[in-house]
């Protein structure tokens, strides 16, 4: 691990991923918070991957426009099925975001593969264009600089649309729909908007791998993705950002450490995703304040796991 | 070349049934705890490895030579041992979480993965296969079926018949309908949700373990196959409905007639394609499913 502390090519290509998974934790998890568990999250960054990468490389076009354009692409796909399926209740809306991940995985493999590539997808991304006379290339430090102003810049806009008038409203759809639908509030629609920004930032994550990483296959944004997000969020602890941050540190760590014993790596992972459901539903964050709310008497947010009926109900 | 229609639909037959056992075992779990079983898959895997295991294992030491007998055995020895194992999960894993979807969820999750690894580390990442008994072939209306298949359709259908007739006719299975229809009201009649949770996550392992003791004989097993039934039963529970019977039933049929003929017809991505797109359009247009019950 003391890698991750020195500098060297190592720290930078580990903490320019965390920038990634942390970009996708707190996405999912703002999608979570008008109680939609969203499986197709790596689908959406898939196709903002694949839309950057196929734009640069057919018509270079310019990084810097391909990323929002992976987006906007990603947030248009969202706003299509938020918009038919936000209003099922949460196991459907959980089964039918899992099918549209597949059926986005099959269609990145298996349809137009002269642009797409089919199974062994697209190599050779290129990179974000020079600007000002800043050159990135991959794994350089530039990138990593990169990576980790757009990590910023999503972080506190999700922040701060969370703990504003918007994200009020967003804490009061999650706790009792039926009772904000009954003083006026169209739900549905910010239900919508919620999981439009949430897929938006999903594909802008997706531009950003793609370049980054220099190839993409159909493969990288599968169900398993959508999934290892998931338990980040939760792991780390749903009721505040932070959570989502420590659940990814927490979640590359064991997979690093467990990575040694590489047979045994998926038992130690199933293993302590259990024991975390099983020990400290409220994940860590959860954790950690625990002590803090019993301190201060606060009430505890109606997003824990497993506290409240409405919670996917 | 000619289309054999009736192939086509004997092939969709086969495929319906197993798929429609493994579903079923996940929409009972759900019905009745509220969870939707991530590990599913993989203990139908585990079915598999315990036919292979105790099916040979009978054939070498015990009863001596592959024969209809050693078979039924393993089909009930199978079924009792997954029902046990489902009442140990209950106790072990999952009673903390009924009721509790995301919770229930991940926590499967988990289970899943430690699970799909310890048969790797176990038995071997190789596939296993275990031979068939059912020689011959049959031909129904110009289509020829194997006599192994033909016994996977009809034991099939012979379960799936069973279950019917517990949850419909026998106390404990109506009681168990009661309690996934109106879990409060069941209760307040005196219903043990305990007992019905853990029963209900034993008949769901169980039914998954059978439906691989029946599909071994006629394909393989390895530690990975599991994933792959548990998307054919999300297609299902989708179509059908969560909590759903006779949805079940018929999201297998359609699922085997979508997999039967787009095979054929189309190439397998289109017609995974076709099948979750039409899970998409049910959800649109029927959100419970076809025969789906109001969730709680």
């Amino acid at each position: 691990m003391l890698p991750l502390i020195t500098p060297g090519y190592y720290a930078i290509h580990t903490y320019t991923w965390l920038c990634i998974y942390w970009m996708l934790a707190a996405s999912l998890r703002f999608i979570m918070l008008i109680g939609a568990v969203n499986f197709a999250h790596a689908g959406f960054m898939g196709i903002g991957a694949y839309a950057s990468a196929v734009l640069m490389m057919n018509i270079h076009c310019s990084f810097w426009i391909t990323f929002f354009l992976g987006g906007i692409i990603s947030a248009l796909l969202g706003l299509g099925f938020g918009l038919i399926t936000l209003r099922l209740r949460g196991a459907y809306f959980f089964l039918v975001s899992f099918a549209l991940c597949e059926i986005i995985r099959i269609s990145l493999s298996s349809y137009w593969i002269g642009t797409l590539g089919g199974v062994t997808g697209i190599s050779n991304v290129p990179q974000p264009n020079a600007v000002l006379g800043v050159e990135f290339g991959p794994d350089s430090l530039n990138s990593f600089y990169l990576a980790v102003i757009i990590c910023s810049l999503v972080l506190i806009s999700l922040y701060v649309i969370e703990n504003g008038y918007y994200g009020k409203i967003l804490k009061s759809i999650s706790e009792s729909e039926e009772l904000c639908q009954s003083v006026g509030i169209n739900t549905i629609k910010y239900k919508v908007v919620v999981f439009v920004i949430g897929c938006f930032i999903a594909g802008i994550t997706g531009s950003l791998y793609a370049s980054l990483n220099e190839r993409i296959t159909a493969s990288d944004f599968t169900y398993s993705l959508s999934m290892f997000i998931l338990v980040c969020v939760v792991l780390g602890g749903q009721e505040h950002i932070w959570g989502s941050i420590i659940g990814v540190i927490v979640l590359v760590i064991i997979g690093e450490e467990a990575r040694s014993t590489a047979l045994f790596e998926p038992i130690i992972w199933g293993v302590s995703l259990m024991a975390v459901m099983l020990f400290a539903p409220r994940g860590i964050f959860g954790f950690v304040t625990r002590f803090a709310s019993l301190a201060m008497k606060r009430s505890s947010s109606s997003l824990k796991i497993g506290g409240d009926k409405q919670w996917l109900s | 070349m000619d289309t054999n229609w009736a192939q086509l639909i004997i092939d969709a037959i086969q495929l319906g049934v197993i798929y429609t056992l493994v579903a079923l075992g996940l929409t009972m779990i759900f019905s009745i705890m509220n969870v939707i079983n991530f590990a599913h898959g993989e203990i139908y895997a585990l079915g598999g490895f315990a036919t292979y295991y105790i099916f040979l294992r009978y054939l070498s030491t015990y009863l001596g030579g592959p024969g209809f007998i050693n078979y039924f055995l393993t089909l009930g020895i199978v079924f009792l041992l997954f029902i046990l194992l489902g009442f140990f999960l209950e106790k072990a894993i999952f009673r903390p979480f009924r009721g509790n979807l995301l919770g229930g969820l991940l926590v499967s999750v988990g289970f899943g993965a430690a699970l799909q690894t310890a048969m790797t580390l176990t038995f071997g990442p190789e596939t296993k296969g275990v031979p068939g008994m059912f020689s011959g072939r049959l031909v129904v209306l110009g289509a020829a079926i194997s006599g192994q298949r033909a016994a996977v359709v009809v034991l099939g259908a012979v379960i799936i018949s069973g279950l019917y007739i517990f949850l419909k006719k026998t106390k404990i299975g109506i009681a168990m309908t009661a309690v996934s229809q109106e879990k409060e009201a069941a209760e307040s009649l005196g219903i043990d949700y305990s007992v019905m949770s853990s029963l209900g996550l034993g008949i769901g392992c169980a039914l998954a373990g059978i439906a691989a003791v029946l599909v071994v004989p006629v394909n393989y097993v390895d530690p990975f196959v599991g994933h792959a039934y548990l998307m054919k039963a999300f297609i299902i529970i989708v179509i059908g409905g969560l909590g759903s019977f006779v949805g079940c039933l018929f999201g297998g049929f359609i699922l085997g007639i979508i997999e039967s003929f787009g095979g054929y017809f189309l190439d397998m991505p289109t017609s995974n394609i076709i099948s979750f797109s039409i899970v998409i359009s049910f959800l649109i247009l029927r959100p419970k499913g076809l025969f789906g019950r109001e969730e709680k």
